[in-house]
């Protein structure tokens, strides 16, 4: 009888213990609820393609807003723009200014379908896209290739820009 | 002469004595053998190959929606007993969720059945204690709708309001489980029992909108996870 409840006992207490441990549980949002989509630069050489710095200023906006989604970048090769929530389409105008101050744009259409990512009560939702297409307008622009339609929480290069060469 | 005649008599009644004593003990010894051996012949009796079914309620999930938890799964199970070792157990369950974040306010609903089939292997060597220590295996399945719902959330670019309400999506869920638990008799027929189980999830199918946040009888929706039962067991 001694030994029966000793083992009753003990089996509430572990499970008693258990129940604590589960009901401990933390919630890992997501730092950032705003996805980005990825944009390196190339050009085309004569063994297939090399990275590429662009040389002017850059600065791109959003057609139809008045915001600034990236604002005078020298020297990279990659960067990141924000995507819109709701809007199937995405128009993208790259300004490049070189140091005479002459300014060049090419406007960058992105077609995509966008998602809503529900990751838990808890976290703010996100919007997640999947492009469907890319076009471009080709001052100095040559191509503009989709490389991962995918853009979410992991970031990776979504396209390439292929620039024209100066020669 | 009269001192060595007590000598004698003495050293006499000290020899039966102690022969007596030694008779006696002898008899206890016997009638402990043999009392050994009838408690031996009683517990060795091997166990009945089909030694009966049972029966069991969940209490956890009872306490976790009593106590208002984001989620809770009520449970019972039918077991077969066989030998006192091996226990086939069918285990059927539902599970519901209706949360609403207060930090983002956005609602999860879901409740749905689901079920687990598998084995339990009682370790314990003497089988009339009352007592089991138990280690099992199960597989359970899942198929189960859910909501999501998002209030409106504004483009910080393009200033555009998005909100998402989304009902009835489906989804469906394979999982393992490995049990440890133990368990005694309280009273006749009824027994108390835990047992903590670790989950693997083996296939999840759901909404490209977005994953189901708890999976009816898995829990928080995870690849792995822990859980547990605190069962009131009715042998009939």
């Amino acid at each position: 009888m001694k030994k029966k409840f000793v083992f009753y006992i003990i089996s509430t207490v572990a499970c008693v213990g258990m129940l604590l441990f589960a009901a401990c549980s933390s919630v890992e949002c997501p730092l950032n609820n705003t996805v980005y989509s990825t944009y390196g630069f190339y050009a085309f050489t004569d063994g297939g393609e090399a990275s590429a710095s662009i040389l002017d200023t850059l600065t791109v906006k959003a057609a139809g807003t008045d915001s600034i989604l990236l604002n005078r970048v020298l020297g990279k090769s990659e960067i990141e723009l924000p995507v819109s929530y709701s809007a199937p389409v995405d128009t993208l105008i790259f300004e490049f200014t070189n140091v005479e101050q002459m300014l060049r744009r090419d406007t960058v259409w992105v077609m995509k379908e966008n998602f809503p990512h529900y990751e838990s009560p808890e976290c703010p939702a996100a919007m997640f896209h999947v492009v469907t297409g890319v076009r471009s307008t080709h001052l100095l622009i040559d191509t503009v290739q989709v490389v991962n339609p995918n853009i979410n929480y992991n970031a990776s290069e979504n396209f390439k820009i292929y620039f024209y060469t100066a020669d | 002469m009269r001192l060595r005649i007590s000598r004698y008599i003495f050293i006499l009644q000290i020899s039966i004595l102690c022969w007596g004593a030694l008779g006696c003990l002898q008899g206890v010894s016997a009638q402990n053998q043999q009392a050994k051996e009838a408690v031996d012949a009683l517990t060795d009796k091997p166990a009945p190959v089909f030694a009966g079914v049972a029966v069991s309620v969940d209490l956890v999930g009872v306490a976790m929606k009593a106590m208002g938890s984001n989620f809770a799964q009520m449970e019972v199970a039918a077991r077969l007993n066989f030998k006192e070792k091996f226990f086939p157990i069918f285990e059927l369950g539902y599970g519901e969720s209706d949360f609403e974040s207060e930090e983002t306010g956005n609602v999860y609903r879901t409740k749905a059945p689901y079920f687990r089939i598998g084995m339990d292997y009682n370790f314990t060597k003497n089988w009339r204690s009352g007592n089991r220590m138990f280690a099992g295996v199960r597989y359970a399945f899942s198929s189960f709708a859910y909501d999501l719902c998002v209030p409106s959330f504004t483009d910080p670019v393009w200033n555009v309001p998005v909100a998402f309400d989304y009902r009835n999506l489906s989804g469906n869920y394979h999982w393992g489980e490995v049990v440890y638990g133990i368990e005694t008799k309280i009273w006749s027929f009824i027994r108390l029992g835990w047992d903590a189980r670790y989950k693997y999830r083996f296939k999840g199918n759901d909404s490209r909108y977005g994953t189901p946040w708890y999976v009816p009888g898995f829990g928080k929706n995870d690849t792995s996870g822990l859980g547990g039962t605190f069962k009131v067991i009715f042998d009939i």
